[in-house]
Protein backbone atom coordinates (compact mmCIF):
# COMPACT_ATOMS: atom_id res chain seq x y z
CA UNK A 1 0.00 0.00 0.00
CA UNK A 2 1.31 3.45 -0.74
CA UNK A 3 2.52 5.44 2.23
CA UNK A 4 0.09 8.24 1.50
CA UNK A 5 -2.86 5.87 1.85
CA UNK A 6 -1.40 4.54 5.07
CA UNK A 7 -1.16 8.09 6.39
CA UNK A 8 -4.78 8.71 5.51
CA UNK A 9 -5.87 5.51 7.26
CA UNK A 10 -4.06 6.71 10.40
CA UNK A 11 -5.80 10.01 10.06
CA UNK A 12 -9.23 8.43 9.76
CA UNK A 13 -8.51 6.21 12.74
CA UNK A 14 -7.54 9.26 14.74
CA UNK A 15 -10.75 11.08 13.78
CA UNK A 16 -12.72 8.03 14.81
CA UNK A 17 -10.99 7.88 18.20
CA UNK A 18 -11.50 11.60 18.68
CA UNK A 19 -15.19 11.13 18.03
CA UNK A 20 -15.27 8.44 20.74
CA UNK A 21 -13.80 10.95 23.15
CA UNK A 22 -16.33 13.61 22.10
CA UNK A 23 -19.23 11.14 22.47
CA UNK A 24 -18.06 10.37 26.00
CA UNK A 25 -17.92 14.10 26.79
CA UNK A 26 -21.46 14.55 25.55
CA UNK A 27 -22.71 11.52 27.50
CA UNK A 28 -21.29 13.21 30.61
CA UNK A 29 -22.75 16.66 30.05
CA UNK A 30 -24.83 16.18 33.23
CA UNK A 31 -22.19 14.37 35.31
CA UNK A 32 -21.15 16.55 38.28
CA UNK A 33 -17.41 17.18 38.52
CA UNK A 34 -16.74 15.76 35.04
CA UNK A 35 -13.81 17.24 33.09
CA UNK A 36 -13.82 17.04 29.32
CA UNK A 37 -11.16 15.21 27.33
CA UNK A 38 -9.88 15.88 23.84
CA UNK A 39 -7.41 14.37 21.42
CA UNK A 40 -5.13 15.96 18.86
CA UNK A 41 -2.92 14.53 16.15
CA UNK A 42 0.44 16.22 16.20
CA UNK A 43 2.71 15.85 13.19
CA UNK A 44 6.16 14.53 14.06
CA UNK A 45 7.86 17.67 12.76
CA UNK A 46 6.36 19.73 15.55
CA UNK A 47 8.08 18.92 18.81
CA UNK A 48 5.42 18.83 21.50
CA UNK A 49 6.26 20.41 24.82
CA UNK A 50 6.96 17.39 27.03
CA UNK A 51 5.48 19.20 30.00
CA UNK A 52 2.01 19.39 28.54
CA UNK A 53 1.90 16.80 25.81
CA UNK A 54 1.53 13.10 25.70
CA UNK A 55 3.21 11.37 22.84
CA UNK A 56 2.03 8.14 21.36
CA UNK A 57 4.10 7.49 18.30
CA UNK A 58 2.18 6.40 15.26
CA UNK A 59 4.00 4.52 12.55
CA UNK A 60 2.96 6.86 9.77
CA UNK A 61 4.34 10.08 11.08
CA UNK A 62 1.93 11.52 13.61
CA UNK A 63 1.55 11.47 17.37
CA UNK A 64 -1.64 11.32 19.40
CA UNK A 65 -1.93 13.79 22.19
CA UNK A 66 -4.70 13.63 24.76
CA UNK A 67 -5.46 16.10 27.42
CA UNK A 68 -8.11 16.71 30.00
CA UNK A 69 -9.46 20.20 30.43
CA UNK A 70 -9.48 20.71 34.20
CA UNK A 71 -11.11 24.14 33.99
CA UNK A 72 -13.72 25.01 36.57
CA UNK A 73 -17.29 23.91 35.94
CA UNK A 74 -19.95 26.27 37.16
CA UNK A 75 -21.20 25.83 40.70
CA UNK A 76 -24.83 24.84 40.71
CA UNK A 77 -26.84 25.22 43.91
CA UNK A 78 -28.79 22.07 44.76
CA UNK A 79 -29.97 22.73 48.30
CA UNK A 80 -28.90 19.24 49.38
CA UNK A 81 -26.87 19.46 52.58
CA UNK A 82 -24.39 16.69 51.66
CA UNK A 83 -23.47 18.21 48.29
CA UNK A 84 -20.17 20.05 48.05
CA UNK A 85 -18.62 21.81 45.07
CA UNK A 86 -15.00 22.88 44.77
CA UNK A 87 -14.51 26.41 43.55
CA UNK A 88 -10.83 26.50 42.63
CA UNK A 89 -8.16 23.88 42.05
CA UNK A 90 -7.99 20.63 43.99
CA UNK A 91 -9.71 17.36 44.69
CA UNK A 92 -11.60 15.65 47.49
CA UNK A 93 -9.94 12.45 48.70
CA UNK A 94 -11.90 9.20 48.75
CA UNK A 95 -10.61 6.03 50.37
CA UNK A 96 -10.86 2.90 48.21
CA UNK A 97 -9.45 -0.62 48.64
CA UNK A 98 -6.92 0.27 45.92
CA UNK A 99 -5.69 3.35 47.78
CA UNK A 100 -6.70 7.01 47.82
CA UNK A 101 -8.65 8.30 44.85
CA UNK A 102 -9.38 11.91 43.98
CA UNK A 103 -12.63 13.45 42.84
CA UNK A 104 -14.48 16.69 42.23
CA UNK A 105 -17.87 14.95 42.25
CA UNK A 106 -19.16 16.12 45.63
CA UNK A 107 -22.51 14.37 45.88
CA UNK A 108 -21.72 12.73 49.21
CA UNK A 109 -23.80 10.24 51.16
CA UNK A 110 -23.95 8.91 54.68
CA UNK A 111 -24.04 5.19 55.32
CA UNK A 112 -26.10 3.61 58.10
CA UNK A 113 -22.88 3.56 60.16
CA UNK A 114 -22.72 7.35 59.83
CA UNK A 115 -19.57 7.43 57.68
CA UNK A 116 -19.52 10.14 55.01
CA UNK A 117 -18.93 8.49 51.64
CA UNK A 118 -18.10 9.78 48.19
CA UNK A 119 -18.52 8.53 44.63
CA UNK A 120 -18.00 4.79 44.36
CA UNK A 121 -18.99 4.36 48.01
CA UNK A 122 -15.56 4.90 49.57
CA UNK A 123 -15.17 7.06 52.66
CA UNK A 124 -14.45 10.75 52.11
CA UNK A 125 -11.38 11.70 54.08
CA UNK A 126 -11.01 14.61 56.42
CA UNK A 127 -7.84 15.86 58.10
CA UNK A 128 -8.18 13.10 60.70
CA UNK A 129 -9.30 10.28 58.43
CA UNK A 130 -12.84 9.08 57.84
CA UNK A 131 -15.67 11.33 58.99
CA UNK A 132 -18.42 9.83 61.13
CA UNK A 133 -21.65 11.75 61.51
CA UNK A 134 -24.09 11.29 64.35
CA UNK A 135 -27.05 13.45 63.37
CA UNK A 136 -29.07 14.26 60.29
CA UNK A 137 -28.34 17.94 60.80
CA UNK A 138 -25.14 18.19 58.75
CA UNK A 139 -23.76 21.00 56.62
CA UNK A 140 -20.48 21.74 54.86
CA UNK A 141 -18.90 25.19 55.27
CA UNK A 142 -16.69 27.24 52.94
CA UNK A 143 -13.42 26.02 54.43
CA UNK A 144 -14.53 22.40 54.02
CA UNK A 145 -15.59 22.11 57.67
CA UNK A 146 -18.17 19.37 58.21
CA UNK A 147 -20.64 20.64 60.77
CA UNK A 148 -22.66 17.98 62.57
CA UNK A 149 -25.39 19.38 64.81
CA UNK A 150 -23.58 22.70 65.26
CA UNK A 151 -20.20 21.14 66.00
CA UNK A 152 -17.25 20.95 63.57
CA UNK A 153 -16.33 17.26 63.41
CA UNK A 154 -13.59 17.50 60.81
CA UNK A 155 -12.40 19.46 57.79
CA UNK A 156 -12.51 17.84 54.36
CA UNK A 157 -9.13 17.01 52.93
CA UNK A 158 -8.66 18.90 49.66
CA UNK A 159 -5.47 18.17 47.80
CA UNK A 160 -3.63 19.41 44.75
CA UNK A 161 -1.05 17.86 42.41
CA UNK A 162 1.80 19.45 40.50
CA UNK A 163 0.59 20.65 37.11
CA UNK A 164 0.17 19.27 34.56
CA UNK A 165 -1.84 16.67 36.45
CA UNK A 166 -0.73 13.11 35.88
CA UNK A 167 -4.02 11.52 36.73
CA UNK A 168 -5.96 8.62 35.31
CA UNK A 169 -9.73 8.58 35.10
CA UNK A 170 -11.19 5.49 36.66
CA UNK A 171 -14.86 6.19 36.05
CA UNK A 172 -17.43 7.09 38.72
CA UNK A 173 -15.81 10.52 38.89
CA UNK A 174 -12.63 9.14 40.46
CA UNK A 175 -9.05 9.91 39.49
CA UNK A 176 -5.99 7.90 40.42
CA UNK A 177 -2.48 9.31 40.54
CA UNK A 178 -0.57 7.80 37.61
CA UNK A 179 2.58 7.88 39.67
CA UNK A 180 1.74 6.81 43.25
CA UNK A 181 5.03 8.20 44.51
CA UNK A 182 3.85 11.74 43.81
CA UNK A 183 2.34 12.92 47.08
CA UNK A 184 -0.48 15.44 46.78
CA UNK A 185 -0.18 18.66 48.73
CA UNK A 186 -2.97 20.59 50.50
CA UNK A 187 -4.80 22.70 47.90
CA UNK A 188 -4.45 26.48 48.08
CA UNK A 189 -6.98 29.08 46.98
CA UNK A 190 -9.94 26.73 46.87
CA UNK A 191 -13.33 27.29 48.41
CA UNK A 192 -15.96 24.70 49.20
CA UNK A 193 -19.56 25.50 48.31
CA UNK A 194 -21.85 23.43 50.53
CA UNK A 195 -25.29 22.59 49.15
CA UNK A 196 -23.99 22.87 45.59
CA UNK A 197 -22.41 20.70 42.92
CA UNK A 198 -19.82 21.54 40.28
CA UNK A 199 -21.44 21.01 36.89
CA UNK A 200 -19.66 19.15 34.10
CA UNK A 201 -17.38 21.48 32.12
CA UNK A 202 -18.59 20.06 28.79
CA UNK A 203 -20.06 22.78 26.59
CA UNK A 204 -22.54 21.24 24.16
CA UNK A 205 -22.04 23.85 21.45
CA UNK A 206 -18.28 23.35 21.52
CA UNK A 207 -18.77 19.59 21.17
CA UNK A 208 -21.14 20.07 18.22
CA UNK A 209 -18.64 22.23 16.35
CA UNK A 210 -15.83 19.77 17.05
CA UNK A 211 -18.02 16.91 15.91
CA UNK A 212 -18.64 18.64 12.56
CA UNK A 213 -14.90 19.19 12.22
CA UNK A 214 -14.21 15.51 12.93
CA UNK A 215 -16.85 14.34 10.49
CA UNK A 216 -15.70 16.56 7.63
CA UNK A 217 -12.01 15.78 8.16
CA UNK A 218 -12.91 12.11 8.12
CA UNK A 219 -14.81 12.63 4.88
CA UNK A 220 -11.96 14.58 3.32
CA UNK A 221 -9.52 11.77 4.12
CA UNK A 222 -11.89 9.32 2.50
CA UNK A 223 -12.11 11.48 -0.63
CA UNK A 224 -8.34 11.74 -0.78
CA UNK A 225 -8.05 7.97 -0.54
CA UNK A 226 -10.52 7.56 -3.36
CA UNK A 227 -8.53 10.00 -5.51
CA UNK A 228 -5.33 8.04 -4.89
CA UNK A 229 -7.11 4.83 -5.64
CA UNK A 230 -8.40 6.29 -8.88
CA UNK A 231 -4.90 7.36 -9.85
CA UNK A 232 -3.62 3.86 -9.06
CA UNK A 233 -6.34 2.35 -11.14
CA UNK A 234 -5.40 4.64 -13.98
CA UNK A 235 -1.77 3.59 -13.63
CA UNK A 236 -2.52 -0.12 -13.63
CA UNK A 237 -5.12 -0.23 -16.36
CA UNK A 238 -4.46 2.66 -18.74
CA UNK A 239 -0.74 3.35 -18.76
CA UNK A 240 1.10 1.10 -21.16
CA UNK A 241 -2.06 0.03 -22.87
CA UNK A 242 -1.47 -0.58 -26.55
CA UNK A 243 -4.26 1.02 -28.33
CA UNK B 1 -15.34 1.00 16.49
CA UNK B 2 -18.59 0.88 18.38
CA UNK B 3 -17.79 2.79 21.65
CA UNK B 4 -18.91 6.17 20.31
CA UNK B 5 -22.36 4.78 19.57
CA UNK B 6 -22.68 3.18 22.99
CA UNK B 7 -21.30 6.18 24.89
CA UNK B 8 -23.89 8.36 23.22
CA UNK B 9 -26.71 5.91 23.84
CA UNK B 10 -25.72 5.65 27.51
CA UNK B 11 -25.93 9.45 27.62
CA UNK B 12 -29.40 9.34 26.09
CA UNK B 13 -30.59 6.71 28.56
CA UNK B 14 -29.24 8.78 31.43
CA UNK B 15 -31.08 11.87 30.18
CA UNK B 16 -34.23 9.81 29.72
CA UNK B 17 -34.08 8.84 33.39
CA UNK B 18 -33.42 12.47 34.28
CA UNK B 19 -36.60 13.48 32.45
CA UNK B 20 -38.60 10.73 34.17
CA UNK B 21 -37.49 12.09 37.53
CA UNK B 22 -38.26 15.69 36.60
CA UNK B 23 -41.71 14.64 35.39
CA UNK B 24 -42.41 12.94 38.71
CA UNK B 25 -41.25 16.03 40.62
CA UNK B 26 -43.54 18.23 38.55
CA UNK B 27 -46.46 15.81 38.94
CA UNK B 28 -46.09 16.14 42.71
CA UNK B 29 -45.79 19.90 42.86
CA UNK B 30 -49.00 20.04 44.91
CA UNK B 31 -48.40 16.94 47.02
CA UNK B 32 -48.20 17.76 50.72
CA UNK B 33 -44.84 16.89 52.25
CA UNK B 34 -43.39 15.70 48.92
CA UNK B 35 -39.61 15.79 48.62
CA UNK B 36 -38.10 16.14 45.18
CA UNK B 37 -35.56 13.71 43.78
CA UNK B 38 -32.68 14.19 41.42
CA UNK B 39 -30.59 11.72 39.48
CA UNK B 40 -26.86 11.53 40.14
CA UNK B 41 -24.70 10.69 37.15
CA UNK B 42 -21.21 9.27 36.96
CA UNK B 43 -18.83 8.59 34.13
CA UNK B 44 -18.40 4.92 33.19
CA UNK B 45 -15.15 3.01 32.92
CA UNK B 46 -12.29 4.22 30.76
CA UNK B 47 -10.45 2.15 28.20
CA UNK B 48 -6.80 2.94 28.73
CA UNK B 49 -4.75 2.79 25.56
CA UNK B 50 -1.69 4.20 27.18
CA UNK B 51 -1.16 4.96 30.85
CA UNK B 52 0.14 8.36 31.84
CA UNK B 53 3.53 8.74 33.43
CA UNK B 54 5.36 6.38 31.12
CA UNK B 55 8.86 7.02 29.93
CA UNK B 56 8.95 8.68 26.53
CA UNK B 57 11.50 7.98 23.80
CA UNK B 58 13.86 10.83 24.59
CA UNK B 59 13.82 10.32 28.33
CA UNK B 60 10.75 12.49 28.73
CA UNK B 61 7.92 11.56 31.03
CA UNK B 62 4.56 11.36 29.35
CA UNK B 63 2.20 13.25 31.62
CA UNK B 64 -1.17 12.02 30.39
CA UNK B 65 -2.29 8.78 28.87
CA UNK B 66 -4.82 8.01 26.24
CA UNK B 67 -8.07 7.01 27.78
CA UNK B 68 -11.38 6.76 26.04
CA UNK B 69 -14.43 6.88 28.27
CA UNK B 70 -17.40 4.64 27.69
CA UNK B 71 -20.22 6.99 28.58
CA UNK B 72 -22.31 7.89 31.60
CA UNK B 73 -24.75 6.16 33.87
CA UNK B 74 -27.25 7.15 36.52
CA UNK B 75 -25.98 5.88 39.88
CA UNK B 76 -28.52 7.13 42.37
CA UNK B 77 -31.69 9.08 42.76
CA UNK B 78 -31.11 11.47 45.62
CA UNK B 79 -34.13 12.62 47.53
CA UNK B 80 -33.64 16.17 48.71
CA UNK B 81 -35.12 16.70 52.14
CA UNK B 82 -34.99 20.47 52.14
CA UNK B 83 -37.83 22.28 53.87
CA UNK B 84 -40.91 22.98 51.79
CA UNK B 85 -42.93 26.17 52.10
CA UNK B 86 -45.77 26.37 54.62
CA UNK B 87 -49.39 26.72 53.69
CA UNK B 88 -51.86 27.93 56.26
CA UNK B 89 -54.94 25.72 56.38
CA UNK B 90 -56.47 26.39 59.84
CA UNK B 91 -57.13 22.64 60.07
CA UNK B 92 -56.63 21.70 63.75
CA UNK B 93 -54.95 18.43 62.80
CA UNK B 94 -52.79 19.84 60.02
CA UNK B 95 -49.17 19.83 61.15
CA UNK B 96 -45.84 20.81 59.69
CA UNK B 97 -42.45 19.83 60.96
CA UNK B 98 -40.19 22.84 60.95
CA UNK B 99 -36.78 21.26 60.78
CA UNK B 100 -35.71 17.65 60.75
CA UNK B 101 -37.89 14.64 61.53
CA UNK B 102 -40.68 12.43 60.30
CA UNK B 103 -44.10 11.50 61.61
CA UNK B 104 -44.40 7.79 62.38
CA UNK B 105 -47.33 6.00 60.82
CA UNK B 106 -48.44 2.42 61.35
CA UNK B 107 -49.07 0.59 58.11
CA UNK B 108 -51.73 -2.08 57.56
CA UNK B 109 -49.15 -4.86 58.08
CA UNK B 110 -48.14 -3.48 61.48
CA UNK B 111 -44.78 -2.06 60.35
CA UNK B 112 -43.92 1.61 60.75
CA UNK B 113 -43.55 4.00 57.84
CA UNK B 114 -42.41 7.62 58.01
CA UNK B 115 -43.88 10.73 56.43
CA UNK B 116 -43.51 14.51 56.29
CA UNK B 117 -47.13 14.93 55.20
CA UNK B 118 -48.90 16.14 58.31
CA UNK B 119 -52.48 16.29 57.02
CA UNK B 120 -54.00 14.20 59.79
CA UNK B 121 -57.68 13.33 60.23
CA UNK B 122 -59.77 11.64 62.87
CA UNK B 123 -61.07 8.17 62.13
CA UNK B 124 -64.34 6.66 63.43
CA UNK B 125 -62.82 5.90 66.83
CA UNK B 126 -61.15 9.31 67.21
CA UNK B 127 -57.62 8.15 66.40
CA UNK B 128 -55.33 10.52 64.52
CA UNK B 129 -54.73 8.97 61.08
CA UNK B 130 -53.25 10.01 57.74
CA UNK B 131 -55.42 10.59 54.70
CA UNK B 132 -54.91 6.91 53.82
CA UNK B 133 -55.93 5.70 57.26
CA UNK B 134 -52.44 4.99 58.57
CA UNK B 135 -52.48 5.40 62.35
CA UNK B 136 -50.12 7.95 63.88
CA UNK B 137 -47.65 6.33 66.31
CA UNK B 138 -47.68 6.76 69.31
CA UNK B 139 -51.37 7.14 68.79
CA UNK B 140 -53.43 10.04 69.99
CA UNK B 141 -57.14 9.34 70.54
CA UNK B 142 -59.30 12.43 70.50
CA UNK B 143 -62.50 12.04 72.53
CA UNK B 144 -65.77 12.75 70.75
CA UNK B 145 -66.70 15.67 72.96
CA UNK B 146 -63.32 17.35 72.60
CA UNK B 147 -63.15 20.97 71.63
CA UNK B 148 -60.27 23.28 70.91
CA UNK B 149 -57.60 20.81 69.94
CA UNK B 150 -54.23 22.42 70.60
CA UNK B 151 -50.95 20.93 69.45
CA UNK B 152 -47.89 22.62 70.87
CA UNK B 153 -44.59 23.09 69.10
CA UNK B 154 -43.21 20.33 71.34
CA UNK B 155 -45.90 17.91 70.10
CA UNK B 156 -48.17 17.88 73.18
CA UNK B 157 -51.81 17.45 72.18
CA UNK B 158 -54.34 18.95 74.53
CA UNK B 159 -58.07 19.42 74.28
CA UNK B 160 -60.84 21.05 76.23
CA UNK B 161 -63.65 18.62 76.97
CA UNK B 162 -67.29 19.69 76.71
CA UNK B 163 -67.95 19.51 80.48
CA UNK B 164 -64.70 21.18 81.49
CA UNK B 165 -63.06 24.56 81.23
CA UNK B 166 -59.45 23.43 81.62
CA UNK B 167 -57.35 21.79 78.96
CA UNK B 168 -56.34 18.18 79.41
CA UNK B 169 -53.36 16.55 77.74
CA UNK B 170 -53.88 13.58 75.43
CA UNK B 171 -50.25 12.71 74.85
CA UNK B 172 -47.25 13.82 72.83
CA UNK B 173 -46.54 13.33 69.16
CA UNK B 174 -43.11 11.79 68.66
CA UNK B 175 -40.88 12.31 65.65
CA UNK B 176 -38.35 9.97 64.10
CA UNK B 177 -34.96 10.74 62.59
CA UNK B 178 -32.41 8.87 60.53
CA UNK B 179 -28.66 9.26 60.25
CA UNK B 180 -29.04 9.07 56.47
CA UNK B 181 -32.53 10.12 55.45
CA UNK B 182 -31.30 9.94 51.83
CA UNK B 183 -31.22 6.16 52.26
CA UNK B 184 -34.96 5.90 52.95
CA UNK B 185 -37.05 4.00 50.44
CA UNK B 186 -40.10 5.74 49.00
CA UNK B 187 -43.12 3.48 48.90
CA UNK B 188 -45.59 6.03 47.54
CA UNK B 189 -48.49 7.68 49.37
CA UNK B 190 -45.95 10.11 50.88
CA UNK B 191 -44.46 7.29 52.94
CA UNK B 192 -40.87 6.23 53.46
CA UNK B 193 -39.53 3.04 54.98
CA UNK B 194 -36.07 2.55 56.49
CA UNK B 195 -33.39 0.50 54.75
CA UNK B 196 -29.94 -0.75 55.69
CA UNK B 197 -28.59 2.49 54.17
CA UNK B 198 -30.78 4.84 56.18
CA UNK B 199 -30.09 3.23 59.54
CA UNK B 200 -32.71 2.63 62.22
CA UNK B 201 -35.11 5.35 63.30
CA UNK B 202 -34.23 7.39 66.37
CA UNK B 203 -37.32 8.83 68.01
CA UNK B 204 -37.61 11.97 70.04
CA UNK B 205 -39.85 14.79 71.12
CA UNK B 206 -40.28 17.73 68.76
CA UNK B 207 -37.93 20.55 69.70
CA UNK B 208 -35.39 18.22 71.29
CA UNK B 209 -31.80 18.56 70.09
CA UNK B 210 -31.76 17.94 66.37
CA UNK B 211 -35.51 17.49 66.00
CA UNK B 212 -37.78 20.01 64.33
CA UNK B 213 -40.75 21.66 65.99
CA UNK B 214 -44.43 21.34 65.06
CA UNK B 215 -46.77 24.06 63.86
CA UNK B 216 -50.49 23.48 64.00
CA UNK B 217 -52.78 24.68 61.22
CA UNK B 218 -50.19 24.51 58.49
CA UNK B 219 -49.18 22.01 55.85
CA UNK B 220 -45.76 21.59 54.27
CA UNK B 221 -45.90 22.07 50.52
CA UNK B 222 -43.77 20.06 48.13
CA UNK B 223 -40.20 21.40 47.92
CA UNK B 224 -40.41 21.27 44.11
CA UNK B 225 -39.64 24.61 42.43
CA UNK B 226 -41.44 24.63 39.10
CA UNK B 227 -38.99 27.02 37.45
CA UNK B 228 -35.99 24.91 38.50
CA UNK B 229 -37.64 21.78 37.13
CA UNK B 230 -38.48 23.54 33.86
CA UNK B 231 -34.88 24.63 33.42
CA UNK B 232 -33.70 21.10 34.25
CA UNK B 233 -36.17 19.75 31.68
CA UNK B 234 -34.82 22.05 28.96
CA UNK B 235 -31.18 21.21 29.66
CA UNK B 236 -31.97 17.51 29.85
CA UNK B 237 -33.86 17.55 26.57
CA UNK B 238 -31.04 19.40 24.84
CA UNK B 239 -28.46 17.01 26.27
CA UNK B 240 -30.55 14.13 24.92
CA UNK B 241 -30.57 15.79 21.52
CA UNK B 242 -26.81 16.43 21.59
CA UNK B 243 -26.17 12.75 22.33
CA UNK B 244 -28.40 11.75 19.43
CA UNK B 245 -26.24 13.97 17.21
CA UNK B 246 -23.16 12.06 18.38
CA UNK B 247 -24.87 8.87 17.21
CA UNK B 248 -25.73 10.46 13.87
CA UNK B 249 -22.14 11.60 13.43
CA UNK B 250 -20.81 8.13 14.21
CA UNK B 251 -23.32 6.67 11.77
CA UNK B 252 -22.26 9.10 9.06
CA UNK B 253 -18.60 8.29 9.66
CA UNK B 254 -19.34 4.59 9.33
CA UNK B 255 -21.18 5.25 6.12
CA UNK B 256 -18.21 7.25 4.78
CA UNK B 257 -15.78 4.43 5.54
CA UNK B 258 -18.16 1.90 4.01
CA UNK B 259 -18.22 3.90 0.80
CA UNK B 260 -14.42 3.81 0.51
CA UNK B 261 -14.74 0.79 -1.72
CA UNK B 262 -16.81 1.80 -4.69
CA UNK B 263 -18.45 -0.41 -7.22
Amino acid sequence: MSSSIEGLVQHMQFQWRRHEVLANNLANVSTPGFKRDDLALVPDSATPDPATANVLALPAGGSLLQWTDYSQGFVQVTGRNLDAALNGPGFFVVQTPAGPRYTRAGSFNVGANGVLSGPGGGAVLGQRGTITLTSANVSIAAGGEVIDNGRIVDTLRIVEFPKPYRLMKEGAGLYAAADPTVEPTPAQGVEVAGGALEASNVVTMHMMVTMIEVLRTYEAAQRAMQAIEQANQHATTDIGKVS
Amino acid sequence: MIPALYSASSGMQAQQMNLDTIANNLANVNTTGFKKTRVDFQDLLYQTFRAPGLQGTQGTIIPTGIQVGLGARPVATQRIFSQGDFQQTEGPLDLVIEGDGFFQVQRADGSTAYTRAGAFKKDGTGRMVTSDGGVLTPNIVIPQDAKNITIGSDGTVSVTLANSTTASSLGTIQLAQFVNSGGLLSIGKNLFVPTAASGAAVTGTPGQAGFGTLSQGFLELANVKVVDEMVAMITSQRAYEANSKAIQTADEMLSISNSLRRG
